[in-house]
């Protein structure tokens, strides 16, 4: 299950869920380790939360329910950055405070307000867990490549194959796409879409009566 | 209803309470965190100016390159970030960290960021270290004068920041300091555009300390100093000497002027050494009886010791039109060049480093010289004006023209012969064709109009295709030799031109079709003997009589191709015109003034006679001026090659 959702119903290559704040975070390792901690942390703390107060709520509250707790997590996390890890928080500037309104946060609080605390929070560790691994993926290559560096720290054998574009916006877009197509070519979507996953926010799929 | 919504606004607003309280909550606690982070980086230091928060600044800073400016009691220094986009690369900013001590000299300066594209110097950045706010000892590094001098400027807005908020005093400037600040103005033809200083330095004598000569050898500038003050000699071969003070007035001191020039005069004669002069358009004095065409040959002195001749050579059909280029050129008494340098020149783009070292040893049909891709004007502007320089030692039997080769003669010819595929300044704008049979090379024209082939079909010729004009072969001569030519070879041209661009496009675009009547039927032209930017041409009868359609595409900005449609009437006045873009990428630059309404209504009534070039010109955008205007030349050339052949 959880293969068949970091490979196949990965909310980032999939639907592009999260991709402002990938992208923000992937020109050096070290942030994107920061913007990865901040989206679990996030994530989780908004599916807990939701979870224990979707019964206390009328379901047309849920919504607005989940924005003020996604914003209210978003920025507490901007904080707890800013004073646990400044590097990191430098590199990232403005894009934590993006997860407010970055819809894959939002798929995982809705899962919690839907569907119980439980399954909001497998959806929060899911979704974070292949955030992680694609801002992670993504960073290392742009950084190795594009400075010759990890985490700061030169690569001296890789000086002579550095390519400066892929450290600029353009050139990070360029190996998003890339990544993007290389994902969804050797692992593409499945038709059905589950109700654990992101996916299911844009897909949704319908409950069939069970036949008599 | 009333009652559920009423409960789910108070569970919101209960939820909204409780996240804000917990935010709040995890500030106070991160609060002392972040401060405690920031104190740590800032050591002992003291903001007094941060632009990321200007309430707080204890500074007034006026420049815009300083980003911060921080006290270390400790250190007893101030540390400045400043930030420049004055350097060569203007997108990415330069940014400096410049470290002051409170007596106010450097005590560093490094550089943590910048896009430029040429390294500096070794030793410039630690050539600021010790210097106080005059900077004096500090010297622009040539190659990279833009980088060197955005640097300089940038820590002297930082200097003059500490100084105008009084945190230390200025340093005096040297007098000789002040008096190289009047150079630029003073002598503006020794100073680059960026500032360094195009001459060498060479001794004085007497009150002259020490001064500086034109490459040329007809300009000096020299520190005076006749035991009460310091002065600025200048002397050049047009006006004579002058002497300023260091505020720049002008001095009338007999004595030091005749010093000046006589020791200039003295140095200019060591500089020419045995050299004679023959020509020297600056210098009354020579007679010369020499023929000089045009106004590119300055001056030319011969050299019976070394056996050469020097010319001073000046162009101003660079890119930059407004700062001539100067050059030296040195041929033997057996017409070779020996060297060709650049004394001066306003271009902003760096020639090729093969370029001018390229013309040592070639004779006066300069075979061997390449135009440099992507500096296409000036060495072109370069590779005429040594023509013009040839021409005059030629004209005037000072040595002999060489040969040129068939091919070269050829190759020459292309401008004339093709005038669609080269830019205004004679650089073929076209992709290279592989040749086949009788044509051994060839290019197609970028604006689609034609090919051009180099034949050898026993006899070299050069063989231009257009799908309005056909083909039309020149010999070496020039001459048009088509009729006398073989048919076949004529018909293999033709079919190896349609192999490679295809085959003529003859139905009228929706441009066309909107400047005729309705309804009209065009009917597409062949012009015999056509080979100028238009691509295509039509022709449609309507009841004021025949009208003649045509469609050009010049080559403006940046060597793009423009599209204009005109309509000619059966006197050749302009009746109906159709631009898709009269500036090309005018998102980029707005330095040019045009009212499009008009300019375009303009052309309308214009015929050949009538037509100055004025009516095309547009103040402030050269390229696409001319690109219009070679556009309008070809519609009515087309016109009267129409009219022509039909008698």
């Amino acid at each position: 299950m959880k293969e068949r959702k970091l490979l196949f119903q990965n909310p980032v290559t999939l639907l592009f869920l999260g991709a402002a704040p990938a992208l923000a975070a992937s020109a050096d390792v070290r942030a994107a380790l920061g913007m990865s901690i901040a989206v679990m942390a996030v994530l989780l703390c908004s599916a807990l939360v939701l979870g224990l107060v979707r019964r206390l709520l009328p379901k047309e509250a849920l919504l607005p329910a989940a924005v003020i707790v996604v914003a209210g997590f978003a920025s507490m996390a901007q904080l707890l950055l800013e004073a646990l890890l400044p590097t990191a928080f430098q590199m990232l500037g403005i894009y934590v405070a993006v997860l407010a309104v970055d819809l894959m946060v939002f798929g995982a609080a809705e899962d919690a307000a839907d569907f119980g605390m439980s399954k909001g929070l497998l959806s929060a560790l899911e979704d974070g867990f292949c955030f992680a691994v694609f801002v992670l993926a993504l960073s290392a290559l742009r950084e190795l490549f594009g400075t010759a560096s990890f985490a700061g720290a030169p690569v001296e054998f890789l000086k002579p194959f550095r390519m400066g574009l892929l450290s600029s916006a353009p050139g990070g877009l360029i190996l998003f796409s890339l990544l993007l197509a290389l994902f969804n070519k050797f692992f593409p979507a499945r038709e059905e879409a589950g109700r654990n996953t992101s996916a299911a926010v844009a897909f949704p799929v319908e409950e069939k009566e069970e036949e008599a | 209803m009333k009652n559920n919504l009423t409960r789910t606004i108070l569970a919101l607003v209960l939820l909204l309470a409780v996240m804000a309280g917990a935010t709040l909550g995890v500030n106070a606690i991160t609060a002392p965190i972040v401060e405690a982070n920031r104190k740590a980086l800032l050591g002992d230091s003291v903001v007094l100016f941060d632009r990321a928060d200007p309430a707080a600044a204890q500074l007034t800073v006026t420049a815009d390159t300083v980003q911060s400016v921080l006290r270390d009691d400790g250190k007893q220094a101030y540390t400045l970030h400043l930030s420049t986009f004055e350097g060569y690369t203007k997108d990415k900013p330069i940014e400096l960290t410049l470290v002051v001590d409170f007596e106010g000299r450097i005590v560093s300066l490094s550089v943590d960021s910048s896009g430029e594209t040429r390294e500096l110097s070794e030793d410039f950045l630690p050539g600021f270290t010790g210097q106080d706010s005059t900077l004096a000892g500090v010297q622009l590094v040539a190659g990279v004068t833009f980088s060197s001098t955005a640097i300089k400027n940038a820590v002297n807005d930082g200097f003059n920041t500490l100084i105008d908020n009084g945190l230390f005093a200025a340093a005096e400037k040297s007098a000789e300091q002040l008096l190289r600040e009047l150079l630029p103005t003073v002598y503006p033809a020794l100073v680059s555009g960026s500032g360094a200083i195009q001459g060498e330095e060479v001794e004085g004598s007497g009150s002259l300390k020490s001064g500086y000569q034109a490459s040329t050898g007809d300009g000096y500038a020299w520190f005076v100093n006749d035991g009460s003050a310091d002065y600025l000699g200048i002397w050049t071969l047009a006006e004579g000497a002058k002497l300023y003070d260091t505020e720049g007035n002008s001095v009338d001191n007999a004595a030091l002027l005749e010093e000046v020039e006589s020791w200039s005069l003295a140095c200019r004669k060591a500089l020419l050494g045995d050299a004679v002069a023959l020509f020297d358009r600056n210098d009354a004095s020579v007679e010369s009886e020499l023929e000089i065409h045009g106004e590119t040959v300055q001056s030319i002195y011969k050299n019976d010791t070394d056996q050469v001749y020097t010319l001073h050579l000046s162009t101003n059909q660079g890119y930059t039109k407004d700062t001539p280029i100067e050059l030296t050129l040195v041929v033997d008494y057996e017409g070779k060049i020996v060297s060709v340098s650049v004394d001066r020149s306003g271009e902003t783009k760096e020639l090729d480093e093969g370029f001018l070292p390229s013309f040592a040893g070639q004779d006066s049909t300069l075979a061997g010289v390449e135009l440099v891709a992507g500096v296409t004007f000036s060495s072109t502007a370069i590779k005429n004006a040594v023509n013009d320089g040839f021409d005059a030692l030629i004209t005037n039997g000072l040595v002999a023209g060489a040969q040129k080769s068939e091919e070269q003669l050829l190759q020459e010819l292309v401008p004339i012969a093709y005038p669609g595929i080269v830019n205004k300044a004679g650089a073929i704008q076209g992709e290279e064709l592989a040749g086949s049979g009788s044509a051994t090379a060839g290019y197609a024209a970028m604006n689609g109009s034609g090919c051009l082939w180099f034949v050898d079909s026993g006899e070299k010729l050069l063989a231009v295709y257009t799908h309005v004009g056909g083909v039309t072969l020149y010999n070496s001569l020039g001459e048009v030799v088509t009729e006398s030519a073989d048919p076949a070879l004529i018909e293999e041209i033709r079919t190896l031109s349609i192999e490679a661009i295809g085959e003529r496009d003859t139905e009228a675009p929706k441009a066309v079709l909107r400047l005729l009547p309705e309804g009209a039927e065009p009917v597409a032209l062949e012009i015999p003997g056509l080979t100028s930017c238009v691509v295509n041409a039509w022709t449609v009868e309507s009841e004021e009589g025949s009208l003649y359609a045509f469609h050009m595409r010049p080559y403006g900005y940046a060597n793009e191709v423009m599209d204009l449609y005109l309509v000619l009437d059966e006197s050749g006045a302009i009746v109906g015109q159709r631009t898709k873009e009269l500036i090309l990428h005018s998102e980029y630059f707005s330095d040019y003034t045009l009212d499009e309404a008009a300019y375009k209504e303009g052309l309308i009534g214009l015929t050949a006679d009538s037509y100055t070039g004025e009516q095309t010109l547009i103040t402030g955008a050269t390229m696409s001026s001319d690109a219009m205007e070679s556009a309008v030349h070809a519609a009515f050339e087309a016109f009267w090659l129409l009219t022509e052949n039909r008698g």
